[in-house]
């Protein structure tokens, strides 16, 4: 599904925040993990079609290549769209704050 | 040690196969390889194994690998773009996927590799059954045809309806899978696999039949071929020999009847021959015989009489009847030369012994060369028959074969 600014999935908002530092496949699957305080452990095959899937929408690029690695990063486009996705989320903590006060 | 099992679970059944896979590996037996209908295990000692079929990337890169390899799955096998990952059962291991919807992705590119194999076949089908209604009605004669050909079109079709329906269910399992990933679900990877249902068995039992069908008609045909070449189905014709026709003599009724053994002008066939072909629908033989009675003139000419015999005896009750009128037709077309208005039409006889017999005149010299069709039970005989005697000697003959 073509990446049209709608709601992320939990998987790619992970990656695109965990990729603002440019790193490769496996290290983004420790990174995630770190971020979301161990509670998100990534499988290989949801990561590997994502990335795939991101390199195509132009939201991630390759910075480096050595044949058996590739070192991802975030394209213009990929900042933006994790940006966008930041606000939205934002907004929508906000919107349900009224449920901690209960 | 290797053994092969035949493929009974679709791969595109995801969680079936998966569960399978693991109660293989339980039982001792570890998938080492798929061909295109078997499943290839070895054996070992039983562990608990969790499977993993992966669709997306055709080819598995290196960097791929890595990443499925560092979270604990090891690479098994791939089968068409489709690859198998396993790993020891544990609570820590982290599944392949851990998001539906994103796994949902993953399966798009079988559900258009399928759509365009289903129109593939179709436009095959359709070709196929053009040709085979073409192949059936070359000489008007279709009844005759599919029994000559052991109805290999209508069982080629069948073939094919049956490809397509199970193309078209694999793509049902894949759209029904990717709707429940889409809405959050996760592939049930201990899906029971063990239930049969109904409409299978039927379907296998089709197929069963279908395919003992196909090998008797090759076996038959390389029979008959074989029978060629070591001359048991095409051969001289003597008196002596047995054949369940009406014998020249059975007419004749000479004294001394001298039965023409040289060869056809220009070719290799002999004036007196026996040939046969069968298969599982239909047994046939053809058969001339001529005499030359030196000592007998007609019409100022040696005495040469002869008799082509064409027997058929039809296995299926239900088709003799429509394997009778389609003889009939190649015994009118036989004699007709000329044009449409001039037609030879069959005539009904009364014969008592026999169930059916018609009488087909030629066109010239009606009295001593014509056809003679007869039907007993579920043998045909179609008799062309020249010489001085007339048909009522000739059924007569008829009458007395099948005493």
């Amino acid at each position: 599904m073509p990446y049209q600014e709608g709601p992320m999935t939990e998987a790619m908002y992970y990656i695109l925040l965990a990729l603002s530092k440019p790193t490769h496949g496996y290290q983004l699957m420790i990174d995630i993990k770190d971020i979301s305080g161990g509670r998100i452990e990534m499988g290989p095959g949801t990561l590997y079609g994502v990335l795939t899937r991101l390199l195509k929408e132009n939201l991630l690029k390759i910075k480096q290549d050595d044949g058996r690695r590739k070192t991802y990063e975030l394209t213009v486009l990929g900042e933006t769209a994790l940006k966008a996705e930041y606000q939205r989320l934002k907004l929508m903590l906000k919107d349900g704050a009224f449920l901690e006060e209960e | 040690m290797r053994v092969k099992k035949f493929r009974t679970i679709s791969i595109y059944e995801i969680g079936k196969t998966e569960s399978y896979l693991s109660d293989m590996a339980k039982e001792g037996l570890f998938l080492a390889g798929m061909s295109q209908s078997y499943n290839i295990f070895k054996i070992n000692e039983p562990a608990d194994i969790e499977y993993r079929i992966e669709f997306g990337e055709k080819e598995l890169n290196s960097e791929m690998r890595e990443m499925y390899k560092i979270s604990g799955w090891s690479y098994v096998c791939s089968i068409k773009g489709i690859h198998i990952f396993k790993a020891a059962a544990s609570d820590a291991l982290v599944e392949i996927h851990t998001d539906p919807e994103e796994q949902s992705y993953t399966l798009r590119k079988s559900c258009k590799i399928l759509t365009r194999l289903i129109s593939f076949e179709i436009v095959m089908l359709l070709i196929v059954i053009a040709l085979s209604v073409f192949a059936t009605m070359i000489g008007s004669t279709p009844v005759l045809n599919l029994l000559e050909n052991n109805f290999i079109f209508i069982i080629e079709i069948a073939f094919m309806f049956y490809i397509i329906f199970e193309i078209v269910r694999q793509m049902q399992t894949i759209i029904q899978i990717k709707k429940r990933l889409q809405m959050g679900f996760y592939i049930n990877h201990h899906e029971p696999w063990k239930r049969r249902s109904a409409g299978k068995f039927v379907i296998y039992s089709i197929l069963a039949v279908l395919s003992i069908l196909c090998l008797a008609s090759i076996a038959s045909n390389i029979l008959t071929i074989a029978g060629y070449i070591t001359g048991k189905s095409n051969y001289a014709l003597t008196l002596a020999t047995e054949v369940p026709v009406v014998r020249l003599n059975d007419i004749e009724k000479l004294e001394s009847p001298v039965i023409r053994t040289d060869y056809l002008k220009y070719s290799h066939h002999l004036l007196s021959n026996v040939s046969v072909k069968y298969n599982v629908f239909i047994k046939e033989y053809e058969i001339n015989e001529e005499f030359v009675q030196e000592n007998m003139a007609w019409e100022g000419e040696v005495y040469t009489p002869s008799i082509r015999t064409n027997y058929y005896k039809v296995y299926t009750p239900f088709m003799v009847q429509g394997a009778l009128s389609d003889v009939l037709h190649k015994a009118e077309n036989y004699f007709f030369v000329g044009m449409p208005d001039e037609k030879i039409v069959a005539e009904k006889l009364d014969c008592n012994g026999l169930d059916e017999a018609y009488y087909i005149p030629s066109r010239e010299n009606g009295e001593n060369y014509f056809g003679l069709v007869v039907r007993k039970g579920n043998v045909i005989l179609w008799m062309i028959y020249m010489g001085q005697k007339s048909r009522t000697e000739v059924v007569e003959a008829s009458q007395e074969l099948f005493e």
